[in-house]
């Protein structure tokens, strides 16, 4: 029995050296005048991949030194590859992501911030939100890309039928529109008697139930002068009243009169389908929408309180530490490259932070309304358990806190407080 | 065996005994390691003994990850047996189209999972939605399937059943062509009905099958995930959060491998207690293994 296994054994350790001269370092040897191959690691699944791929393309097809690899994936996926990879010492030599995440990176150690240094990018060049968004404890650790943020995407068409002349600016005109947008099958509206709320034909207003739903409030929040975290970035210090507010009002929309599919779950399908009038979505659904026959524009997110604000964050481009100097400057050379061409970038919806390609970029349809929101947007905090606290999957406090106002319509009151300890357990958790 | 058979026998049994060294008994120890150790992939682990099984033994997320991954497998777990077993005796009756009913009932289960999940977010849009439009024609007010804590576990049971009956059925199916043909000759010249045909030839018969189907089913159900984070998220609130979900948002999302880790190890121990349970049944005489 035991000669049998001692067979078996060294077969096994016989073929695994095999393989392993096989398939190592030796067989992947580059020739020595083979370009040097740098791997870019960037979460665009939709078409913004598609973008990119072709700048990549570009990028190679002028620079014969280097050829450059791109790996799409989910973004959640792509991080855990990231880590793994630089574990196991070979990094991605650049690596995308957006501002909220530079903190928990930056504090695990594994972004550079001395190479960014070398780019010797002007704040002057950029839009001034996506250069902060670029830093983390006084150190720039990326290259601005972009910045996508919540927009009112409305149908003209359905606007035209409704006598309505322009989009929405604030509260009052937002929750009137939406409500001479909704129509039931009898062709009521919902402040007309004998409207049916259960045989809703067309919707005035569509937005997401999750995550996106607390960027809404988040918005809210900021345009009644709040903030959500405190200064140490450890308490979640929003002042509740305009929490309250911030949730009441989205509300509204969905229990109180009924111009919001409950739970929808594709506002940008139910939109291009002409069943909701308004939505609430970011510049990544642009390219989609241009090849609709849907007569669409875009306008700023409504100012329901006293000041603006919409939710809204970036790319950006890091380059992860590594030990070999010459592969982290070839990536600095094409991150610096990607934001120099960067006008082809807002064929993907999102919009260039240069500020010398932001005005080709308006001719574009649809991305006047974005442009001119990059100001006053803002930014979930840039916190070490940014990912954690802003999960987008359970168990999430920002997902749990916007399902129980607009799925069950919950006193905001109690909705704040239980954000705030499921918040403060998670940053104060070592 | 002589020694020569033996050598031979183990050449052909070493590229799958290499994979399995490399691919599963490798992580998995390298997995049980880790649960002892406080690691977030990038830094090296810190040896903490017990401390994560301690943790999870007091962390109320993780119970109701439990409580949820259990009730998912009270509600699919019998239709995926049941409903199999009753699908597989349909379609094995001499009936016209058999083949075509067989392939349809089949083809999900060649579907992704993740698909699976984008599939019946569309069939359970509470608005305009297909369940919901054929529901509004019996009259019943619409659900909100994926958005109320109290349907969107069972909307995710059912999107599985429908995924996985197939291929429980083609089990199944091996099962009854395995049963001879004059056991049911004989029971029809004493006089017996279909039904007692079903209960007393069909189902005993079919014993060593069922117990195969249900620990497969076991297994797949304990490790749902795909689905649960396509459709809901593990929502609404942590109503659709399961065990595999808790363990990937802990490890690949909070990267604490460690931690996660030993929730893998929560898993992996009530998957092999299923297995001994099983074995235990069998052995008992009562199923020829």
């Amino acid at each position: 029995m035991f000669g049998r296994f001692a067979t078996t054994l060294g077969i096994l350790t016989a073929l695994l050296f095999v393989v392993g001269s096989v398939i190592g370092p030796r067989a992947v040897a580059a020739p020595a005048h083979a370009p040097l191959e740098l791997q870019v690691y960037g979460g665009w699944t939709g078409p913004d991949g598609d973008v990119m791929r072709n700048m990549v393309s570009q990028y190679n097809a002028t620079h014969s030194s280097v050829h450059v690899t791109l790996t799409t994936l989910q973004w959640s996926p792509l991080f855990s590859k990231f880590l793994t990879q630089v574990r196991a010492g070979s990094p991605p030599d650049v690596m995308a992501m957006h501002w909220q995440d530079v903190a928990q990176f930056a504090s695990l150690g594994v972004l550079d911030p001395n190479i960014v240094r070398q780019a010797k990018l002007k704040s002057s060049d950029f839009s001034s939100t996506a250069w902060k968004g670029t830093f983390y404890k006084g150190k720039q650790y990326a290259l601005p890309l972009d910045q996508h943020m919540h927009g009112l995407f409305y149908n003209k068409t359905l606007f035209s039928k409704a006598h309505i002349k322009s989009p929405p600016a604030n509260g009052k005109e937002w929750v009137a529109d939406a409500i001479k947008l909704t129509v039931d099958s009898n062709g009521k509206h919902p402040n007309q008697k004998g409207f049916n709320p259960n045989s809703i034909k067309t919707y005035g207003l569509g937005f997401l139930f999750n995550h996106h739903a607390f960027y809404q409030w988040y918005a809210l929040l900021y345009q009644q002068g709040g903030t959500f975290m405190d200064k140490s970035g450890k308490r979640a210090d929003f002042n509740m009243t305009y929490g309250a507010n911030a949730w009441r009002f989205l509300e509204n929309f969905v229990f109180k009169y009924h111009v919001v599919p409950t739970a929808e779950s594709s506002p940008i399908n139910d939109f291009v389908a002409q069943r909701v009038a308004m939505i609430i979505d970011g510049p990544w659904e642009l390219p989609l929408l241009e090849k609709t026959h849907i007569a669409w524009a875009t306008a700023p997110y409504p100012q329901v309180f006293k000041r603006r604000a919409e939710w809204g964050s970036g790319h950006i481009l890091t380059i992860p530490k590594q030990s070999n100097a010459a592969r982290e400057k070839a990536g600095l050379s094409f991150a610096k490259w990607i934001i120099d061409h960067s006008a082809q970038w807002s064929t993907s919806g999102n919009i260039p932070v240069l500020k010398k390609v932001l005005y080709p970029t308006r001719t574009y349809p649809g991305r006047t309304a974005f442009i001119d929101m990059m100001p006053t947007e803002v930014a979930l905090p840039d916190i070490p358990k940014g990912a954690q606290v802003f999960s987008a999957v359970a168990p999430s406090p920002i997902l749990t806190a916007a399902q129980a106002a607009l799925l069950r319509d919950e006193d905001p009151h109690s909705i704040d407080s239980t954000l705030k300890s499921q918040v403060d357990s998670i940053t104060s958790t070592p | 065996m002589g020694k020569t058979q033996g050598r031979i026998a183990a050449l052909f049994l070493a590229p799958y005994l290499c994979f399995f060294l490399v691919l599963r008994l490798g992580p998995t120890l390298v997995g049980l390691f880790a649960s002892l150790t406080s690691w977030n992939i990038v830094g090296s682990p810190t040896y903490i003994g017990l401390r994560n099984f301690n943790t999870l033994a007091q962390d109320q997320t993780f119970a109701i990850a439990v409580k949820n991954t259990l009730y998912f497998l009270l509600l699919a777990g019998p239709a995926l047996v049941v409903g199999s077993l009753l699908l597989a005796v349909m379609v094995n009756q001499k009936i016209p189209g058999k083949r075509l009913v067989r392939t349809a009932i089949f083809i999900p289960y060649a579907v992704m999972p993740a698909i699976v999940g984008v599939i019946w977010n569309w069939m359970d849009d509470p608005h305009f939605g297909l369940i919901n439009y054929y529901l509004g024609k019996l009259g019943i007010a619409p659900i909100a399937w994926l958005a109320d804590p109290t349907w969107a576990m069972p909307a995710i049971a059912i999107a599985t059943v429908w995924w996985l009956a197939g291929y429980n059925m083609i089990i199944y199916l091996a099962g009854l062509q395995d049963i001879p043909d004059e056991v049911y000759e004989a029971a029809t010249v004493d006089g017996a009905r279909t039904f007692q045909m079903f209960w007393h030839i069909t189902v005993p018969l079919l014993r060593p099958t069922t117990m195969i189907v249900t620990l497969l089913t076991a297994i797949t159900l304990f490790q749902i995930f795909d689905q649960v984070l396509v459709m809901t998220g593990g929502g609404p609130g942590t109503s659709t959060l399961t065990i595999v979900q808790y363990l990937y948002v802990q490890a690949f999302q909070n990267f604490n491998l460690g931690y996660g880790a030993a929730v893998g190890v929560a898993i992996f121990v009530a998957l092999v207690a299923v297995g001994v349970v099983q074995r235990w049944y069998a052995q008992r005489g009562e199923v020829p293994t």
